[in-house]
């Protein structure tokens, strides 16, 4: 092989190899982006799952439960205590009241 | 060989004159360069590779959170949600104009008040003229109102100013049940430490470890994106911790409390639930109570009122609520019989002439049984007399009052009683026997009703059940502390407490097809016994056969018509145990419209 050819050859091979070194530099720097990207909305993603969780411990709470069953309660005894007064020992009877 | 011709010599002469100038400028200035390379990369080398690398190389934060609290029924009392940290760059901005508009659009939707306002544009224009990189205007963002700050900021400006715009991750600490638990919970401060409860005593699980990650930056320094090659330090979560607590019961305690605590006009509540065959604490409660959401935001003297956990920071003369562990003792050291008549009658006796001592009523002749459900401070103090002071100190140790129950919560009291040297057999005997002179804490109190009643068996009060994160767990295990009565005295007891709510103080508590026994206490808590200061209180556990929960409140302070502990405090015991147990059926004093005050 003459040394022109062989010159030849060899410039074609740099050109492709450098060629292909800023391609995948730049995909690399491309990817990076996503890759960051991605990372950025985890945390958002995460806190949202978080505050979702938030919503539904509420919606399946014992206490708020609780609460809701003393408001009912009070509600069907002021109902009872208007319809059928407690009589006291002095012949009134008691006020309306809850609990 | 031609002779050269005469003017060629000049030439030469010129051209190698030429040439000498551009090699010794070429040397020169190459020279130059390499010295400017030495010096560049030999001298200068960390300071240059320093300033390159600030050029290319950042960190941005790795999210963490701190632990959760939950209930044992997992309701989520505390968490950590994400939260930004507003402020601006200065130096990417162009003019001073830019600077406050920029801050007046962030304050206008943070609706920050008029003086804030005013001195986050003073420091950010000193920002500016400073050249400085970074001016916070704001802490604890929510999500929604940054992504509001960037939309208000893209609308009204260029993308360079939006560029200014720094947001910063952090974290929230956010309690979605309000004021339940509010005490025991505690609260953090602004940087997310824990100041007040739980939040302070487990600051060492609950903490967590912000990381950061290395980014690379283009030359315009607006992209960042990573790099696998680079390095960063990863974020730990702090542990989430599961206390003993049951929301439910917390709930029906801190509301049957606050509506005791309004009717009968106190100064201030206390309450516990405890299981009895663990040491659990069910619930905890102190009221006045705070948000700790809005804990910041108290008046300063409002904050002092609230923050206080009086069911382990007080300590209290208990007055009678500590006559059952002195009619246990007698009965443990064969002193006395269940039914050996203790007192003649009367409503006043002086022992041995000189220590006078009184009951609310004159009852008759007092079975030991019947003093203790009558409450008859002379048939105790006849019992505190033949203990004696060295016995009623081994009670006192026995059943753990006066020493630190070693609660998970900061704080606590000891409790405080009386040194034996100067204990009087006749005074202080007497006195310790219908509960004066002696300081106990009500959580105290608590655990030893509990070993009273449950069998024998002092537990210490447990308040955190595990930490876990992840799959690692660290479970606090339930302690026996002693065994201070055996489980037929206990069962003795018991029964002689469930007398009280049959037959004595507590008689209008009794609730329709279900036992339960208690003991009720009143006691002079004012500077010099004024009778005008009372602490309430009323124990008890239930079911009477086989006791599940113990409940102690105390009422500091009543100011309605009634003051004692058994129509004060008794009334809130019974309906936390009727709506614990769904109880169908009010109390008797509520059945009969006798709880008006």
């Amino acid at each position: 092989m003459s040394p022109v050819a062989a010159a030849s050859i060899f410039s074609v091979w740099l050109l492709v190899v450098g060629g292909l070194a800023v391609y995948f530099e730049v995909e690399s720097v491309y990817c990076g982006v996503r890759v960051q990207k991605l990372l950025n909305e985890e945390a958002g993603l995460l806190d949202e799952v978080r505050r979702l969780e938030l919503q539904y411990n509420e919606l399946v709470s014992p206490d708020l439960l609780e609460r809701w069953l003393r408001e009912r309660e009070e509600l069907a005894t002021e109902y009872l205590e208007y319809r059928f007064p407690i009589p006291r020992k002095d012949g009134t009877s008691a006020q309306a009241r809850g609990g | 060989m031609e002779p050269k011709s005469s003017h060629e010599a000049p030439i030469e002469r010129r051209a190698r004159v030429v040439l000498l100038l551009i090699v010794g400028l070429l040397t020169l200035v190459f020279g130059g360069l390499a010295l400017r390379l030495f010096w560049v990369q030999i001298l200068g080398h960390e300071r240059f590779a320093a300033i390159g690398r600030g050029m290319w190389r950042g960190s941005d934060p790795v999210f963490a959170t701190r632990g959760d609290i939950r209930t044992r029924d997992d309701v989520i009392v505390a968490r950590s949600v994400l939260s930004y940290e507003i402020g601006i760059d200065p130096h990417r901005l162009d003019s001073e104009a830019e600077v406050v508009g920029l801050v007046r659009t962030i304050a206008r939707v943070l609706d920050l008040p008029a003086e804030t306002r005013r001195d986050a544009i003073r420091r950010a224009l000193d920002g500016y003229r400073l050249e400085r990189r970074y001016i916070r205007i704001a802490r604890n963002v929510d999500v929604e109102t940054k992504d509001e700050i960037v939309s208000a900021v893209r609308t009204s400006f260029s993308n360079e100013t939006l560029a200014a715009l720094v947001r910063i991750t952090g974290s929230r600490r956010i309690y979605p049940r309000g004021d339940l638990l509010g005490p025991v919970v505690g609260v953090t401060d602004i940087d997310g430490r824990g100041m007040e409860g739980l939040e302070l005593w487990a600051e060492r699980y609950l903490a967590h470890l912000p990381g950061t990650r290395e980014v690379r930056k283009d030359a315009t320094q607006k992209l960042r994106f990573y790099y696998p090659e680079n390095s960063g330090v990863s974020s730990v979560n702090g542990w989430n911790i599961e206390l003993t607590i049951d929301s439910r019961m917390q709930r029906i305690l801190e509301e049957e409390l606050a509506a005791g605590a309004a009717r009968y006009k106190v100064d201030a509540g206390l309450g516990i639930v405890m299981d009895c065959r663990s040491g659990d604490i069910l619930a905890l409660a102190s009221w006045p109570s705070y948000d700790p959401n809005e804990f910041h935001r108290y008046p300063a003297e409002e904050r002092a009122r609230r923050r206080k956990n009086r069911v382990i920071e007080n300590e209290y003369e208990p007055g009678s609520v500590i006559k059952p562990f002195v009619a246990s003792w007698a009965l443990k050291h064969g002193l006395t019989r269940r039914d050996e008549i203790l007192w003649k009658g009367g409503i006043t006796h002086a022992f041995e002439g000189r220590r006078r001592v009184t009951d609310a009523h004159d009852r008759g002749p007092l079975t030991m049984e019947a003093a203790l459900y009558h409450s008859s401070n002379i048939g105790l103090a006849m019992l505190g007399l033949r203990l004696g002071k060295n016995r009623l100190n081994e009670m006192l140790d026995a059943f753990g009052l006066t020493r630190p129950t070693g609660i998970t919560l900061p704080g606590e009291a000891p409790g405080t009683r009386r040194d034996l040297r100067k204990w009087s057999e006749l005074y202080t005997s007497v006195s310790v026997s219908f509960g004066y002179a002696v300081r106990v804490t009500p959580l105290q109190l608590c655990a030893a009703f509990n070993a009273l009643v449950n069998g024998g068996t002092l537990y210490r009060p447990r308040l955190i059940r595990r930490a876990t994160l992840g799959s690692e767990e660290i479970v606090n295990p339930t302690e026996v502390v002693g065994y201070p009565i055996d489980a037929d005295l206990s069962k003795d007891m018991r029964e002689m407490l469930l007398r009280v709510v049959h037959e004595g103080t507590g008689q209008y508590l009794r609730l329709p097809g279900f036992e339960f026994g208690g003991k009720s206490g009143t006691s002079d808590i004012g500077k010099g016994y004024t009778k005008k200061d009372y602490l309430a209180s009323f124990e008890a556990f239930a079911p009477a056969d086989n006791p599940e929960i113990v409940v102690l409140v105390q009422m500091e302070r009543p100011r309605g018509m009634r003051y004692y502990g058994g129509w004060v405090a008794g009334p809130v015991v019974a309906q936390v145990i009727r709506r614990w147990f769904r109880v169908e059926g009010q109390p008797r004093l509520v059945r009969e419209g006798l709880d008006d005050t």
